[in-house]
């Protein structure tokens, strides 16, 4: 391609900005955290981009790959024509023979197969979306559900993290992720996490949060294989063997309930369903009228309903008899699970020293100050000033709902949940914009009393579970109510398990809005297989990424710092800080205009709409998306442009005087946040599950579709309390097959995005760990490597990539870590090309490799280090 | 000494939900356009649900007071069986996917009466079956 056009940025300044210089306040895009900014344009051009002080999100700080963003923003291989392929065949290796053409033919082209899928079956269409660009959720998701196809991904950032991680945070937390409550938290123990520390959600505001608790004295233990961004700032690492963080949280918890006994009885009673009791076939006993699970009631020595005795008479412990049937109290059969996951075994699975295990749930214990309260602007509340909190670490295996439900129990124990100095979800409840009431949710009872989320970032929500079904999503979802994002959309045994299911259509057309699903997801010739099954493929892109290569059109699209969204911080439990402060509503706008013939991709799909006659239907799903009352619903087909869909959310939440344009010149409206809302558990009614009865009907539902259909889902997956589940590569047995490798999120960079950024490469290139291979110094001396010797690593399949070691005392001698998503080969993207390692190479994409609870790809495998010897 | 959690604060501080902003529902000799009792109702079918009828918006004539799943069962007439399942579960409750607007405003109570007032009462059904991660 000549991007000589590009290269002198002068042709692309507007002449009305000649002579400005002006701060822009805006959101960064720069990773899904989306910290407020503001940035300098002097004559037309972005010289310097940081972060913005008025905001709450960040407050003034932003990371290094923000501070970068101009670079990309001005990179001169950004796509600025849009591209039709000339070479039919789709592979790694071919050609796409990439012509330049005008936006009606690319646009006409488009439109024509979509108005064909959609007459036959819309869910022939396949959507696809980075997470990287939050602006990107509501737009996508609209023109999906106007069209119709249930089929949608969120690639690699959605099925590395988000099926565990969020399930448990929803179902526990009310929210998408927790946190420790860093302005009060005493003691933190991350599991696999790096909250506070450079990544993630809300990540420059917990960077400086958890800075200033650090500072205060909070102790930090990082559980962990290596010891880098989060353990490195800690006062304590624990290594551990990879994937094995749930059987170090259940040892904790055994040692609190069966050798402490501490734990915090008046929550388990009043908060949890730890007093429900359970029946010899491990589901609650239900009251024969209400169907309501019954509690024994201490005080009137009968069982009842949960909803008839004072928590605090219902017992814990003990054995009942009701109805001629002996039962237990759901928290009895809990502390006699807890047995036997002793500190012993879990040394052995974990190799942490059972004397660790005994000495970090004491600490844990008895620094959450059971029973003890405090003042927080003048409301008493109660005060458990330790957290423990997991992420794509601890997550990103086979036992992923098992490994958070564990962690999780350490929480729940105590109850240092959703108060004072605990594990706080991000914002579970708000009661609204206080001028118009907008925005007011909080978690409400379902079915048993549990809790359900009040705010959720789609309509899944994480309980009730939803019946299992008889799948006709590509990802097949359905079948698994624990999901939320599947490998199936794309995996090698795609069609296998399609035909098992009796899935009634094949895609047909992908619809890719900046995903990278070649490097994101596993080892690329799975993926590639999958993209060349389309019979077309529309990417929506900056670059020419290793994916957008397998397209038919390629559009150009808008970075961040040219487009536009209304609502860069909402729903507040994604990105918006946790804790006491202020609510916050920042918005991204554009600073500069489109470079070449470059469009907004939300403009795009407003006229992909209108072209295919579903404007009505999409006005619909964007007053569903969100939530727009009258008078600010979109009407019937009429349309609008981007700039009034983003006036009309701003004026229905915030009144008509605070429309887009406000926001453009204010940057950010904020308002103080109430202790009764960040502390909200002890006002509301719900209770969260520590057994979790519901699985095993669901496992029953969902083994009678599968079973008859030759699938096995193991039980072992689905009951009611958690375990330890091998990962496959715990239970390798080859010989020379002695490392765990798994990667990890390097602070410079976001996924495979910012690799063609140059000041990030530069950077990268200066840290000895970015573009390597971290091995355990012993134990690579051992094995004759060397400091930068270059390896070849190798799976248990035969998969293999290349790097160079990095010796260091700072990781499990078992492991070996390979930072973010690198390794790019796409000539589209010069300046990432070739560099790093590509870790998901390694990874396995099918059925045996995904947790049969909720779909989770197991990210770590076991793997062999040889030298490579005469460059082979 | 351990606090009890129940007694910690008073749980009448907080708000749990939005003002409603329904009225009563009038008599049905109110309506202008309500002819014996009984109103035109104009249902939007949106998305992968505009395909279950060329009818767009569909009309239906339904008894003063009615609800939601009413409406419901009329679709059913309409557009076969199968509309109703992707409506709602087999215990009765509407999907958490399914997104119903009366007048405009979002409704989750499907058995709770429509208000109407001054115009016939327009209820919009899209599914929202989308997926999210991250």
């Amino acid at each position: 391609m000549d991007h000589s056009r590009i290269s002198a940025v002068a042709e692309v300044v507007d002449d009305a900005m000649h002579g400005d210089d002006v701060w822009i306040a805006s959101s960064c895009a720069f990773c899904y955290g989306s910290c407020s900014i503001r940035a300098h344009r002097v004559d037309g051009v972005v010289v310097k981009v940081e972060g913005n002080p008025d905001s709450v999100v960040g407050k003034g700080r932003l990371c290094g790959k923000g501070i970068s963003g101009l670079m990309t923003h001005y990179d001169p291989n950004r796509l600025t024509m849009p591209l039709r392929r000339t070479n039919p065949r789709k592979g790694l290796d071919e050609d796409p023979g990439w012509k330049e053409i005008s936006w009606e033919e690319a646009l006409t082209e488009i439109a024509d197969q979509l108005r064909r899928v959609r007459e036959d079956d819309p869910r022939k269409l396949m959507i696809q979306r980075t997470t990287t660009v939050t602006a990107g959720r509501v737009p996508l998701g609209a023109f999906a559900n106007a069209f119709g196809t249930p089929n949608t991904s969120v690639a690699g950032g959605g099925l590395h993290c988000g099926n565990g991680a969020h399930f448990l945070s929803g179902l526990m937390h009310a929210s998408w992720s927790v946190v420790p409550d860093f302005q009060y938290c005493n003691y933190a123990m991350f599991f696999g996490a790096s909250k506070g520390h450079g990544a993630g959600h809300a990540s420059a505001s917990n960077m400086g949060l958890a800075a200033d608790a650090r500072v205060r004295g909070m102790k930090m233990v990082v559980v962990d294989p290596m010891c880098n961004f989060a353990a490195a700032k800690a006062t304590e690492w624990v290594p551990l063997r990879v994937g094995t963080d749930g059987a170090l949280a259940l040892a904790m918890c055994d040692v609190m309930v069966n050798e402490l006994d501490i734990y915090d009885l008046p929550y388990l009673q009043a908060k949890t369903n730890a007093p429900y009791l359970v029946g010899p076939d491990g589901l609650h006993v239900r009251d024969p009228e209400t169907g309501k699970p019954l509690v024994w009631d201490e005080r009137s020595r009968q069982a009842r309903p949960y909803t008839d005795a004072a928590s605090a008479d219902m017992a814990l412990f003990g054995e009942f008899e009701v109805n001629g049937a002996r039962c237990v109290p759901a928290f009895e059969k809990l502390r006699e699970h807890l047995k036997k996951f002793t500190p012993e075994w879990s040394e052995r699975i974990t190799t942490v020293s059972a004397s660790k295990v005994r000495r970090l749930a004491r600490e844990f214990a008895e620094e959450a100050r059971i029973g003890s309260t405090i003042q927080v602007d003048g409301v008493t509340l109660p005060y458990r000033p330790v957290a423990a909190i997991a992420f794509r670490g601890a997550q990103g295996h086979m036992n992923s709902v098992y490994n958070f439900f564990a962690i999780d129990l350490l929480n729940q124990l105590v109850g240092a949940a959703d108060v004072v100095g605990s594990c706080l979800g991000f914002n579970p409840a708000c009661h609204g914009y206080p001028e118009t009431g907008r925005l007011a949710y909080v978690p409400k009872p379902g079915p048993d009393g549990l809790m359900v989320t009040g705010m959720w970032m789609g309509y899944h929500y994480p309980y009730p579970l939803p019946e299992p079904k008889l799948p006709v999503q590509l990802g097949l979802q359905e079948l698994f109510p624990l999901s939320m994002n599947s490998p199936f959309q794309a995996s090698s045994d795609q069609e296998a398990l399609w035909q098992k299911f009796d899935l009634p259509y094949r895609p047909e057309v992908l619809l890719n809005f900046g995903a990278n699903i070649l490097m994101s997801i596993a080892n690329k010739e799975a993926v590639a297989e999958s993209l060349a099954k389309y019979k077309f493929f529309a990417s929506i892109d900056l670059f020419l990424t290793e994916t957008t290569q397998f397209a038919d059109i390629v559009l150009p699209d808008c970075g961040y710092l040219q487009t536009l969204d209304s609502r860069s911080n909402f729903p507040f439990i994604f990105s918006l800080p946790g804790g006491m402060g202020e609510w916050c509503w920042p918005i991204r706008q554009p600073v500069v205009p489109p470079i070449g013939q470059q469009r907004r991709f939300q403009d795009v799909l407003l006229e992909l709409a209108d072209r295919i006659g579903i404007r009505a239907d999409l006005n619909a799903a964007y007053n569903s998306a969100m939530n727009l009352e009258p008078p600010y619903r979109l009407e019937g087909d009429r349309k609008y442009t981007y700039e009034e869909i983003c006036d009309a959310e701003l004026k229905c939440n915030f009144g008509p005087e605070r429309g887009l344009d406000w926001f453009k010149k204010n940057g950010v409206l904020k308002w103080p946040k109430k202790p009764q809302e960040v502390y909200w558990r002890p006002f509301v009614d719900v209770r969260v599950p520590v057994y979790w009865e519901f699985m095993i009907p669901v496992y029953e539902k969902m083994d009678a579709i599968a079973a008859p259909r030759g699938i096995r889902i193991p039980r072992e997956y689905y009951e009611p309390l958690p375990d330890f589940l091998p990962c496959l590569s715990h239970k390798c047995q080859k010989p020379g097959f002695d490392f765990y490798a798994f990667y990890y999120r390097d602070i410079i960079h976001t996924n495979s995005f910012t690799m063609e950024n140059a000041w990030l490469d530069e950077a990268a290139q200066l840290d000895p760990f970015s573009y390597a291979i971290a091995i355990n110094a012993q134990s690579a001396r051992k094995r004759g490597l060397h400091d930068g010797a270059m390896v070849w690593v190798e799976s248990e399949s035969g998969r293999r990539v290349k790097g160079r070691v990095r010796l260091t005392e700072a990781i499990h001698p078992e492991g070996l870590g390979i930072a973010a998503c690198a390794g790019h080969w796409a000539p589209g993207m010069p300046v990432a090309k070739g560099k790093g390692v590509f870790f998901n190479e390694l990874l396995d994409l099918d059925w045996e490799h995904a947790s049969p609870a909720n779909l989770n790809l197991d990210l770590c495998a076991r793997v062999k280090v040889t030298l490579v010897e005469n460059g082979k | 000494m351990n606090i009890r959690w129940d007694e910690v604060v008073d749980r009448t501080e907080f708000v749990p939900s939005p003002p409603v902003r329904h009225c009563a529902v009038p008599r049905p000799d109110e309506y202008a356009f309500a002819v014996a009792g009984s109103v035109d109702v104009n249902v939007w079918l949106y998305g992968t649900l505009s395909a279950c009828t060329t009818e767009r918006p569909i009309t239906l004539k339904l008894s003063l007071p009615f609800s939601v799943r009413e409406v419901l069962a009329e679709l059913r007439t309409r557009c076969g069986d199968g509309f109703e399942q992707r409506i709602v579960g087999c215990n009765g409750t509407k999907y958490s996917f399914c997104r119903i607007f009366v007048n405009g405003v979002p409704n989750e109570d499907l058995d709770s009466s429509v208000h109407v007032d001054s115009c016939p009462p327009t209820i919009e059904i899209i599914l929202v079956t989308c997926t999210e991660g991250g």
